[in-house]
């Protein structure tokens, strides 16, 4: 082997021994924005049914879960308790549409914020959701870690909602 | 004492320094120190006001709060009702959830303004902002009633 050669080679070696360990690679935010996609359709779907198993399934442990009345701060057990009292309750069906979904993942890939709007007639004719959905992925596997539900009406019906409820505040 | 992401980190640490940076927020929020407020928040922000079609960046929200605080010429008022402050277990995100009522804009819905937190070179930035409106289950009837009679 030419000696000239053989230096090159060494060195190169050597640099590349030297070199810094490559970045991480990034996160794929489409890979995860997919699954996260498929499993929202999935959440509403077994919602409208009220499949609890499914629904408890989806939900962390420690999640913290806040209706859209300022009462209702509610864990993982106190939930599922109040969904189980619904589906025995009730015969009552309600179905909705998604009219938008926005997803945020995070930069580690590891949770994901899912923003979505739309309008459950059953509850409110008038009046759109915004159910706030923070996923953490743990274990290999995606749960709801913070749900939010919140009313998000036009700011020009804010007269007539004052109006309606005659400019008495509701607190908890 | 900033927790920084290395240290072994005490979550009540972390939760008082949302505590605090919260109160920040609101202090310049209640006065339009878009500047300040602004600062808070990442630069891949997304933020959510009431109206469902008020979806925006920060530099969106930068423009649309600079001219509504033009527009409005006055402070707000509010004070926080409520306010819970989760930080997750790796201690670099949180999650604050606050209600509060603000007569300025509605005296009858309280608003509920939830925030994600991220942890950006030992910073905390306002990630996400959402702004709802939340009222008891009883009065959502009558709310439909007037909407569909206005």
């Amino acid at each position: 082997m030419n000696l000239k050669l053989f230096v090159v080679m060494v060195g190169v070696a050597v640099l590349v021994s030297c070199a810094p360990n490559p970045p991480k690679s990034e996160v794929d935010t489409k890979v995860v924005e997919k699954e996260i996609t498929a499993l929202l359709d999935e959440f509403h779907s077994v919602f409208v049914e009220l499949k609890i198993d499914r629904l408890s399934s989806m939900m962390d442990d420690d999640g913290l879960f806040i209706g859209s009345d300022p009462t209702e701060f509610w864990d993982k057990n106190k939930l599922i308790g109040l969904w189980e009292e619904a589906k025995q309750n009730t015969s009552d069906q309600f179905e909705y549409d998604i009219d938008k979904r926005v997803l945020k993942v995070s930069k580690d890939g590891l949770s994901c914020i899912v923003v979505e709007q739309f309008y459950i007639p059953y509850w409110s004719e008038e009046m759109p959701f915004r159910l706030t959905t923070n996923w953490i992925k743990s274990d290999m596997s995606w749960k709801i870690n913070f749900m939010d539900w919140a009313f998000i009406p036009y700011n020009e019906d804010i007269a007539t909602i004052n109006t309606a409820l005659k400019e008495e505040p509701v607190t908890d | 004492m900033k927790a920084t992401h290395n240290e072994k980190i005490d979550l009540k640490i972390v939760q008082q320094e949302i505590h605090s940076l919260l109160d920040k927020f609101h202090e310049a929020f209640k006065t339009w120190d878009i500047e300040t407020v602004s600062n808070m928040m990442s630069e891949e922000m997304l933020y959510m006001g009431t109206d469902q079609t008020e979806v925006v960046d920060k530099y969106g929200f930068i423009k649309d709060a600079t001219e509504f605080a033009r527009h409005l010429n006055q402070n707000l008022t509010y004070n926080i009702d409520k306010r819970i402050v989760r930080v997750y277990h790796d201690a670099n995100s949180a999650t604050s959830i606050e209600e509060f009522f603000e007569p300025l804009f509605s005296k009858t819905m309280s608003y509920r303004m939830t925030v994600n937190w991220i942890l950006e070179n030992d910073e905390w930035k306002m990630d996400f902002v959402n702004w709802g409106m939340i009222t008891s289950n009883e009065q959502v009837m009558k709310i439909d009633e007037a909407m569909r009679n206005s």
